[in-house]
């Protein structure tokens, strides 16, 4: 067997492997779509989702920005997305501080990305979740008339810990 | 004989394995766009859009250096951004979060298209045609 006759296996090796993307994660190129709210899950538990809610759309695409629209508020949002190591989703999210909206890191598990379901997880207070517009705006509380006991309990609340679970069906 | 039939396909697949993988086609799509670009022709869903005269004035100008400079025939204003082409998009930085597909480009014809979400919630696509000014 000729020195050519043994090299021809590494040469067609080169071929077929040597053109693959720099960057081919699997989740990376599900992730890109036009995504719509389907479900919420508090601490295991499903959520009936309201109206505007179900409006929920998200439009995620390959430069690493993505577009939120809810018929909540009727407004547009933006932010960038990064995948880590295939099972963190990281967003910048709108968080309300002092009555504005800024540009929040948030980092989600991924439960589930297939080609047509996306569903992530993250463990927050719910006074942060308030605060946060997680896909959906909360109404801010409001501590008018409510007597020192009642502000107490409801900062204890807001002080829980809960696991929210979202889920988005794809529609592209 | 055989030896050297050998020889000559082992060559070829070295200068195939070689000059396969490099990536062309970025930077001739980002060359190709170098220019002035007219606008001629809007879709929304696929529905032609009519352009008054001003809108038809309308310019882009992607500078080799990564600057492009949008003329708004209507507003007859100029504004100075930024342009990129990464994963296979096209960026304007005044224009973002929305970002372009490019669909076609060749010396003379450009198309563009950008999604966006409408306020009832559903996906819009719309499609720009240009002509590069000569």
């Amino acid at each position: 067997m000729s020195k050519y006759s043994l090299l021809l296996p590494f040469i067609l090796l080169a071929l077929f492997s040597a053109c693959e993307k720099e960057s081919d994660d699997l989740n990376n190129s599900l992730l890109p779509g036009f995504w719509a709210q389907e479900a919420i899950f508090v601490n295991g538990s499903p959520v009936g989702l309201s109206e505007c809610e179900q409006s929920t759309r998200l439009l995620i695409e390959a430069n690493g920005v993505y577009r939120l629209f809810s018929s909540c508020d009727d407004q547009e949002r933006a932010g960038t997305w990064y995948i880590t190591n295939d099972t963190l989703l990281d967003l910048t999210m709108d968080r309300l501080r002092n009555n504005n909206y800024e540009p929040y890191p948030v980092r989600f598990t991924i439960l589930s990305l297939t080609e047509d379901e996306l569903e992530i997880r993250i463990r927050t207070f719910v006074g942060e979740r308030k605060k946060l517009v997680l896909f959906t705006p909360l109404p801010q509380d409001d501590l008018t008339g409510m007597s020192p006991e009642e502000i107490l309990e409801l900062d204890r609340y807001n002080k829980t810990l809960k696991t929210y679970i979202y889920r988005f069906s794809k529609n592209l | 004989m055989k030896s050297n039939a050998l020889r000559i396909i082992t060559c070829c697949l070295f200068a195939i394995a070689l000059f396969a993988c490099e990536k062309e086609e970025n930077e001739s799509i980002e060359e190709l766009l170098t220019g002035v670009w007219v606008l001629s022709e809007k879709t929304i869903d696929g529905q032609s859009v009519t352009l008054s005269d001003c809108e038809k004035e309308s310019t882009i100008e992607f500078l080799d250096n990564n600057i492009c400079i949008l003329y708004d025939g209507c507003e007859e204003s100029t504004i100075n951004s930024g342009w990129s082409y990464q994963y296979d998009m096209l960026n304007i930085a005044v224009h973002l979060p929305a970002a372009y597909y490019v669909e076609h480009i060749d010396k003379s014809s450009l198309e563009i298209s950008r999604y966006d979400i409408s306020t009832e919630g559903e996906l819009t696509l719309t499609v720009f045609y240009y002509l590069k000014q000569l």
